[in-house]
């Protein structure tokens, strides 16, 4: 599904993000990567989502070799792919129920198609009755709902999600853990780049973390017992 | 494109619009007076070309006599000649007998019996549909050896290939400067919707829109802004010719002899479509530059 064979990154300026890094996820996985700032967490978000191109190395996604992806491809490869951000991104000037049935319409899904998805999606992500709602109107946690239920509206076979709970209390940040979790349960390869301890510790997942550009360690469970000090 | 495709496409259109409507009405009003100031010029140039078309018609006519002793295959191998050449418009032929009884009325039967019925030459007079093309015509006549003479006006055909000349030079440069005013305006408002609709276009393109479907809206609503401005320009521009043309027609004759406007029917139809023609096509012009620019991939 994901395979990260010896990249490394190397950015215009100079800095390193990533040094020489090996990973290979399955299908239907839950992963957390987990490091400090500057390890590199984002950096390989960027070239999954391929906003960036490695200096070295082999990434493969779902059968597409990422750096030879051409203009034509890269659309139809991100409609496999669903990204939940920090900051949600939600367009404003849009109600819950338009900025998922937008996530839809943009890839060309039939109406119909349209009207069945959105409202279950909205049911899974438990913001039925907020279909009108603007997000300035929501609060951050349900703003995060609509951010995955966008996500999630095209079906996707895999799912990154950018510090989802980044700006949410620690009761809210459970909720939207325990939803990611419910989306892998359906299937779905998750994949969580956090620095919340509580929430790694809560799935007891595997977690690849990062240090420096490198990988430090990949284990299966917390690795939060003794080192959450450091994060 | 599936039809939801395309209700997306003009939604997203009209919500740009919506969205920026200030900017969107002030494009329209210049890209209407653009339209508007070429119009005026087109109508004048259009006005000025139809009359010199009008006078200078009886005298551009190319005489071209064949000589006297010429005979019938003589006069038909001219004949093919003159009918090969795709700048000949129209042939009118003269015989012999023809142009003996007109110089008979002219100078009278007496002197003409005495000098006899072939001793006038046969000739084609030849109307031409390009004026800058008379030269070349005669000079191609003149070296074929069964033609005894041709005749035409030199100075005519000048005046007429520079006013020509003029016209469309004239109408070239004008076209061009304010179709450049109205691209960079057209351009300028993609421009600022462009960048509304920045963190949208970030968010199509993170979930897999293709860039088809993500620059459509602002070419159609560049095409948009030249569609509406050139129906305004034309409602305003065929109002006005329409009044010109009742208050001048038949009064315009009394002060400067056979001069005519165009007639009003033959301006609404040339203005309808060079005005939607050019509206549009610069709205889709102004849109490629700004989406070429501010929405790289």
């Amino acid at each position: 599904m994901i395979d990260f064979n010896n990249v490394s990154m190397i950015y215009k300026s100079g800095t390193e993000a990533l040094h020489a890094v090996n990973f290979h996820i399955d299908p239907g996985e839950f992963v957390f990567i987990t490091g400090k700032s500057g390890s590199g967490k984002s950096t390989i978000i960027k070239l999954l989502m391929r906003e960036e191109r490695q200096t070295s190395g082999d990434i493969f996604v779902n059968g597409y070799d990422l750096f030879n992806l051409s203009r034509y491809d890269l659309p139809h490869y991100r409609r496999r792919l669903g990204v939940v951000f920090q900051d949600c991104r939600l367009l404003m000037n849009k109600t819950v129920y338009q900025n998922i049935e937008f996530a839809m319409e943009i890839i060309g899904e039939s109406n119909r198609t349209i009207k069945q998805v959105v409202p279950k999606l909205l049911h899974m992500v438990d913001l039925e009755g907020k279909e009108k709602s603007f997000p300035d109107e929501l609060a951050g946690g349900e703003q995060a709902r609509v951010a995955l239920a966008r996500a999630i509206a095209n079906a996707p076979d895999i799912l990154i999600a950018d510090e989802p709970t980044g700006n949410l209390d620690p009761k809210t940040s459970v909720e939207i853990v325990d939803l990611l979790y419910k989306v892998n349960q359906l299937g779905t390869t998750v994949l969580v780049v956090t620095h919340d301890t509580r929430i790694v510790d809560r799935l007891q997942q595997r977690v690849i973390r990062l240090q420096g550009g490198k990988i430090a360690s990949d284990t299966e469970g917390s690795i939060y017992e003794n080192e959450a000090c450091e994060y | 494109m599936k039809p939801v495709s395309i209700k997306y496409i003009l939604v997203e259109s009209f919500n740009n619009i919506v969205r920026n409507k200030v900017l969107f009405i002030t494009s329209i009003f210049t890209v209407c007076v653009t339209i508007l100031l070429m119009g005026v010029v087109g109508i004048l140039l259009m006005n000025v070309s139809y009359n010199s078309d009008t006078m200078m018609e009886e005298m551009l006519n190319i005489t071209v006599y064949v000589i006297p002793e010429a005979d019938e295959k003589t006069l038909n191998d001219v004949q093919d000649v003159l009918i090969n050449d795709p700048h000949v418009a129209d042939i009118k032929y003269i015989s012999q007998l023809e142009a003996y009884e007109a110089s008979k009325e002219l100078v009278g039967e007496e002197i003409m019996e005495e000098l006899g019925h072939d001793f006038l030459p046969a000739s084609f007079i030849v109307k031409l549909d390009d004026v800058t093309y008379a030269n070349i015509f005669v000079r191609k006549m003149v070296a074929m050896s069964n033609i005894y003479e041709v005749k035409y006006s030199s100075e005519a055909y000048e005046r007429a290939g520079s006013i020509s000349y003029t016209i469309r030079y004239v109408c070239g440069i004008l076209t061009g400067l304010l179709g450049v005013l109205s691209l960079f305006l057209i351009s300028n408002t993609i421009k600022i919707t462009v960048s509304t609709s920045k963190e949208e276009v970030t968010i199509m393109r993170y979930i897999g829109a293709s860039e088809a479907r993500i620059k459509a809206p602002f070419y159609l609503q560049g095409g948009f802004i030249g569609f509406l401005g050139a129906i305004i320009s034309f409602i305003i521009a065929g109002f006005g010719y329409n009044y010109i043309y009742t208050r001048l027609e038949g009064s315009l004759s009394e002060y400067i002899g056979a001069l005519e406007l165009v007639p009003v029917s033959q301006m609404l139809l040339v203005l309808l479509g060079v005005f939607m023609l050019y509206g549009i096509v610069l709205g889709i012009l102004g849109s490629f530059f700004a989406i070429r620019k501010y929405l790289k991939a």
